[in-house]
């Protein structure tokens, strides 16, 4: 049953991502691990860090493309679960309900897409879901949502990088 | 097409700190055999009659299970037994709820920079002071801290992030 579709204003998927999965982290190693990550330029486009249960969970992505300059990093850490590729799906607008997080879980949950993680910003929500599986994930969750005519593209049109500054 | 974006800032700018006070963080942990229900509860939800739903965090487990996380800021004309109501529907095997601040930011192409969790992670660090809730993603970041922490860590963020204005309460 998939009752009425939810009107939004647009969809943007993130390039491939390598999701890392940490459950009872150690806050410090945590921290050395983003420093490291920093100064080597890495960006995480995305975290989620949740300290509010008794277990502690992190959960972090980096570029799939630029993975291998982080591994090493990373790999040190027996307990930290990779998981690739990953796709980073930003839903628009987030309208501060909790309708459209209801359509994202039964959009996934009904085709038998993994969720990985899901998180509000400022304007979105976005779920983290199988990168190999990124045009299932996009018709399930519009068999829940109906875009406008009018939409911006889903993949991005340019990319930025970084250029050092003298 | 590629822009290239060009950044040096000894502080890095943000578009101001947002604090809210006294709000309440809702957290379930979803067993994987009831996503879709839960989804749909909350999708066919009253939902004209929620209070603010500030911030989601939802981590699946290494079984499917969707740790879900709500902070919800409810008001004098919507209580927070309004999205109760919904929330004890959600089928769970734990559950917990607490009152918390709400501290967040987005700056110039967040998304696209390094360095921005690590700063949020040694600013408070400094203080002794552990986020209940970290969320960075597309340029936004937001955290859940311990009710009555607020001030401590928008002063503890100023080490590394510039912000416009002392105090913005929206």
């Amino acid at each position: 049953m998939e009752g009425e579709r939810l009107a939004i204003g647009g969809m943007k998927l993130s390039v491939p991502l390598v999701l890392f999965r940490w459950d009872a982290f150690d806050p410090e190693a945590l921290q050395s691990i983003f420093e490291r990550l920093g100064a080597g330029r890495i960006n995480l486009p995305v975290v989620w860090i949740d300290r509010s249960a008794a277990v502690s969970s992190a959960r972090f992505c980096i570029d799939a493309a630029g993975s291998e300059q982080a591994l090493p990093t990373l790999q040190a850490f027996a307990d930290i679960q990779q998981i690739a590729p990953v796709v980073a799906i930003s839903v628009y607008p987030f309208g501060k309900r909790l309708t459209l997080l209801g359509k994202i879980l039964q959009a996934f949950a009904e085709s038998n897409l993994p969720i990985h993680a899901v998180g509000s910003s400022l304007a979105s929500i976005v779920v983290l879901g199988d990168d190999t599986r990124r045009a299932a994930c996009v018709e399930a969750l519009l068999r829940h949502l109906r875009l406008p005519e009018n939409h911006a593209p889903f993949e991005p049109e340019f990319r930025v990088r970084y250029q050092e500054r003298s | 097409m590629e822009t290239i974006a060009i950044y040096w800032e000894p502080i890095i700018k943000t578009y101001g700190l947002f604090r809210s006070r006294d709000l309440v963080l809702l957290s379930k942990v979803v067993p994987p055999e009831a996503v879709a229900d839960v989804g749909r509860l909350l999708a066919e939800g009253d939902f004209e009659r929620q209070p603010e739903i500030a911030l989601i965090s939802a981590a699946a487990a290494s079984d499917g299970s969707l740790r879900l996380s709500v902070v919800v800021q409810p008001d004098e004309t919507i209580p927070l037994s309004a999205v109760n109501t919904l929330w004890k529907q959600i089928a769970a095997v734990e559950e917990a709820s607490r009152t918390v601040d709400l501290l967040y930011f987005q700056g110039p192409h967040f998304g696209d920079r390094f360095g921005i969790a690590h700063a949020v992670q040694s600013d408070l660090a400094c203080i002794g002071l552990t986020p209940l809730l970290l969320v960075c993603s597309a340029s936004s970041v937001y955290m859940a801290l311990p009710s009555g922490t607020l001030d401590r860590a928008a002063a503890a963020l100023s080490r590394s992030f510039h912000h416009p204005s002392d105090d913005i309460i929206p």
